[in-house]
């Protein structure tokens, strides 16, 4: 194997590694939070039907009707769900900054091992990166086979005919929120990870600026980030800008936008390495 | 050899250096003197390549520094560089996995030199302790060049001592080496060239064998000639 391969792969392990105990938190919140809600709703629910019935001397068609069917929709809505995947991503998008910033601050000054290494900056650029997205999709697919295993708990816990027949992936494509985070249509996944990868490389660039130059850096950080954002919205506003005098179709919006986002990715990476060689100071 | 010529930094409006030249040749120790804040860490941090530089230049063995030369530089800082959670051991496994010249069997004597117990947390030694760990991933390197920044700060007397003959083992050979201290007396007799920085400026520049013998100062009078006026 090349040796600046192996020297990056061993990098992203390092940061993996330190990444790890963090990752185990979450993952352990998030599957524990899971679980409450996969048998916390569904008992509650059938505890509601069940003391209709005896407190009313019902049937269970008539509280079901008072009540409603059970839907995993109706899971994935609660906090025992959504709650998580908030904690999750707001905790990653910290674990962003910090990924850099610990390198700094503290006793030790890690930052001067980092520089010293004998491979290209940009790996240790590439390995951070990297280690947030292994983040994100391990968090991801535990959630998809959370999600999985508590629909099949829910239909275990309550009986058949008190839910609402609602397929897995309806469940997932009704609800806004789990539309987004795990799109069933590939072109979702990739514009969702595309705005994403835009996203994690102007933090990191803007990180490096404060890191390169101090208070002048945030500043400087600040401009770029609202340069980056009118890159990135100009395409949905060329059609206002020309004065509506040509059409544009949704295809070719889409290209503008795609080559926006590279064009930002591309600047990010550039100003990234040119910081990290040539500016960054322990 | 490093060559350092008219670099110039600034901090803010505060000119820190002011036109530095100098060189370090392999088989040298050179040490860098000057009352605190005169820019001696600043070189340092330079020749690394992390604090970049106002103007000026700064080649090692005529080449420009690149990453690929972390393999024939070392830096031994006046910080703890080293993960708090790792042991020795693993600090050493560290250093062994990236640098094709780390000395396994160098690194096992000074291990053994300064009484480390591999398995002692990075977090939980003292700060003298802390030092030696330092002190050995930066020697255990079979490298040209080494650069120490105040070896030994914060550090006892005896501890100090056990650092010096650890330069007096593993410094001669034929490396190039920068010190800078403000415990000069410790290491004055290993010593080939002093730099003496003032105002940003190198004030003077002299061999503290030959001065001691012509002029019959140490390193400390002729300090004490500049900053006392």
């Amino acid at each position: 194997m090349k040796k600046t391969l192996k020297a990056f792969l061993n990098l992203t392990a390092f940061e993996l590694d330190r990444l790890s105990k963090f990752l185990y938190a979450l993952i352990g919140v998030t599957l524990v939070a899971n679980m409450i809600g996969y048998v916390l709703i569904p008992l509650r629910f059938t505890d509601r039907i069940n003391a209709y019935m005896v407190q009313n001397s019902v049937t269970e068609q008539q509280a079901l009707e008072v009540y409603g069917e059970l839907s995993f929709y109706d899971i994935l809505q609660t906090s025992w769900i959504l709650g998580p995947i908030a904690l999750g991503v707001s905790a990653l998008l910290l674990y962003a900054f910090f990924i850099w910033y610990r390198e700094w601050l503290g006793k030790n000054t890690f930052a001067y091992r980092l520089l010293m290494l004998p491979i290209p900056r940009m790996h240790i650029f590439y390995s951070k990166f990297v280690v947030i997205y292994v983040s994100i999709f391990t968090l991801i697919a535990i959630q998809i086979v959370s999600l999985i295993f508590g629909f099949n708990l829910m239909s275990a816990l309550v009986p058949s005919e008190w839910l609402r027949h609602m397929s897995f992936f309806s469940a997932l494509s009704m609800h806004p929120f789990f539309y987004y985070i795990l799109p069933l249509e590939p072109w979702i996944f990739l514009a969702i990870n595309g705005i994403g990868l835009v996203f994690l490389h102007v933090t990191f660039t803007v990180i490096l600026l404060e890191r390169s130059f101090s208070v002048k850096g945030i500043l400087i950080g600040i401009t770029y980030v609202l340069i980056t954002l009118l890159i990135a919205l100009f395409p949905a506003f060329l059609p206002e800008l020309i004065g509506n005098h040509y059409y544009l179709y949704n295809s070719e919006l889409l290209i503008l936008t795609v080559l926006s986002l590279g064009l930002i990715s591309f600047t990010s990476i550039m100003i990234s390495r040119f910081l990290l060689n040539k500016k960054i100071t322990v | 050899m490093i060559e350092i010529t008219d670099i110039h930094k600034q901090f803010g409006r505060k000119k820190v250096l002011n036109g530095v030249s100098f060189t370090v040749n392999k088989g040298e120790i050179s040490c860098l003197v000057g009352v605190n804040g005169v820019g001696k860490t600043t070189i340092l941090n330079a020749i690394m390549n992390l604090t970049p530089l106002k103007s000026g230049k700064i080649s090692i063995d005529g080449e420009k520094l690149t990453s690929s030369l972390y393999n024939k530089i070392a830096f031994i800082p006046d910080a703890a560089i080293s993960l708090p959670h790792y042991n020795v051991q693993e600090s050493m496994d560290f250093m062994a996995d990236y640098y094709d010249t780390w000395n396994a069997r160098r690194a096992k004597d000074i291990v053994t030199f300064f009484r480390l117990n591999p398995s002692d947390k990075l977090h939980d030694l003292s700060k003298g302790n802390q030092a030696k760990v330092n002190l050995l991933l930066g020697l255990a390197l079979d490298v040209d060049y080494i650069l120490m920044d105040e070896p030994f700060s914060g550090i006892d007397v005896f501890t100090r001592e056990q650092i010096t003959e650890v330069f007096s083992s593993y410094l001669v050979e034929d490396r190039g080496v920068l010190i800078t201290t403000h415990e000069i007396n410790d290491i004055e007799h290993l010593l080939d060239k002093v730099i003496l920085l003032d105002e940003g400026k190198i004030y003077k520049e002299f061999n503290a064998e030959v001065m001691r013998e012509t002029e019959g100062k140490s390193v400390i009078d002729v300090m004490r000639e500049v900053y006392n006026g």
